[in-house]
């Protein structure tokens, strides 16, 4: 899996790409808990690049909002397929995420 | 209509299976009892909560929650239904559950909206242990025994019956093993067993026990219904000679035995036809299901014989007489066998008649 990184004002912008599975989802994780140690509090993850995403994807998003929450800092995502939107509202993390279409929505809220 | 939803609230709630239901929201709108306790959540702690909050709060397996993703994902297909076995780990217990997700739609047609999530699933765990000693066991004991001890079969003590017993034994083995390197030992042996069991198989015959370079194999009820058994039995024994060298080759090939070694491989066979018991055999500590009784001890005198008469293949005088129109057979020798008052007529079995 690739990722590549923005830096927009004091927002770190996360492009991971291809598929966030049990396979991929342990190198994802490692590369974003070193952002927040490096001292990253706004994180938007972009998904647009993101085919596939599976309950290891999930876990990590999970992880990275409750670090960025105990920091004081704040993780949104945008830019999802209709089919990973999907997933994110019938699994029910759509209720407990902040979720935003477009990269430029997802910038202006955090 | 009310009452009607009421009916199905019921036999939802009532259920051996886990039911649980998601909307379009991820909310939980379907928590029963048996999910509650198959999964070790409880069902009025969930209802209501979502989803995520729930089964990604828990430590509960991944394998569980992708299938639920997986009805989402393949919502393209309709009345596509998800159906996989998984583990999980409950409050410390190993569980098998068979989970089946698919994707609701309130209609039939293609295009009809969706309306949720269902995940059904039981658990499997006791079925799952016995697939998994039957397979363990089929590696150690004949499987038909493995099923007959399982459907308890086995429960009757012991059972009388005539049948036949096979030996076959590997020339010279004590001596050749002394040359050889320990894995080589065990090499040669495992090429050997391999070759030699497979015409017992073939014939359908029941491998009792490997001993050492031995193989002990019989046929018979309850395993035999044809009374073929001497026949059998004996086809197989011819078998196993016309596999030497293909014996010789694999030894060649794997231990590298020159070829004066190679010639000095051979194999004795004994059979014995007549009176055994069959039964469960030993103590508390390791039983097994075996054949007892004089042919036994007969067969296996047989195989030893074949030193002393230079033959290959002898057989007992009951053996003979029930493949007599069979297999060409030559007497060798009235042998007293231990333990026996009467001498008995041996013979060697030389080849299957050709059918004219």
């Amino acid at each position: 899996m690739q990722i590549t990184t923005e830096k927009v004002d004091t927002t770190l912008v996360v492009i991971p790409s291809g598929r966030l599975d049990s396979n991929t989802a342990g190198g994802f994780e490692k590369t974003v808990t070193e952002f927040v140690r490096n001292g990253e509090r706004r994180v938007v993850i972009d998904l647009s690049q993101i085919e596939y995403i599976s309950s290891a994807g999930l876990r990590v998003v999970l992880m990275l909002v409750k670090q960025l929450k105990t920091s004081s800092g704040s993780l949104v995502l945008c830019g999802m397929k209709p089919s990973i939107r999907e997933v994110f509202d019938i699994s029910g993390f759509s209720k407990i995420l902040q979720i935003r279409g477009t990269r430029a929505e997802a910038l202006a809220g955090t | 209509m009310a009452d009607e939803i009421e009916i199905h609230r019921r036999i939802i709630a009532d259920m051996q299976e886990g039911v649980i239901t998601l909307d379009l929201e991820g909310h939980i709108t379907t928590f029963n009892r048996a999910a509650g306790q198959l999964l070790g959540i409880d069902p009025e702690g969930a209802k209501g909560l979502t989803f995520a909050e729930v089964f990604f709060a828990e430590n509960l397996s991944d394998e569980f929650n992708d299938l639920v993703l997986r009805a989402i994902y393949d919502n393209d297909d309709d009345e596509e239904v998800d159906s996989a076995e998984i583990h999980v780990n409950v409050g410390g217990e190993h569980r098998n559950l068979l989970v089946s997700t698919t994707l609701l739609r309130d209609g039939e047609e293609a295009g009809a909206r969706k309306i949720g999530v269902i995940v059904v699933f039981s658990d499997i765990s006791e079925r799952y242990k016995r697939k998994k000693l039957k397979k363990l066991f089929n590696r150690y004991v004949d499987p038909r025994i493995v099923e007959l001890i399982l459907s308890g079969g086995t429960d009757q003590r012991a059972q009388r019956g005539a049948m036949s017993v096979l030996f076959c034994d590997l020339q010279g083995f004590t001596s050749m093993s002394e040359h050889l390197a320990p894995e080589q030992v065990i090499d040669l042996v495992n090429l050997y067993l391999g070759q030699m069991s497979t015409p017992v198989l073939d014939q359908l015959g029941i491998i009792d026990k490997y001993i050492g370079d031995a193989i002990m194999a019989f046929w018979g009820a309850p395993f035999h219904t044809d009374g073929d058994h001497a026949r059998r039995a004996c086809a197989a024994a011819l078998n196993q000679r016309a596999r030497l060298d293909e014996l010789r080759a694999a030894l060649k090939a794997t231990l590298g035995l020159d070829d004066e070694r190679l010639a000095r491989i051979d194999i004795r066979v004994g059979i014995a036809t007549g009176d055994v018991v069959a039964g469960n055999v030993g103590t508390e500590i390791a039983t097994n299901y075996t054949v007892l009784g004089d042919t036994v001890n007969v067969a296996a005198r047989l195989e030893a014989a074949n030193k002393q008469h230079g033959t290959r293949i002898l057989v007992n005088e009951a053996t003979a007489r029930a493949v007599a129109g069979d297999f060409e057979l030559r007497e060798v020798d009235l042998m007293s066998l231990y333990g026996r008052a009467k001498q008995e007529r041996v013979y060697e079995l030389l080849a299957a008649k050709s059918s004219s």
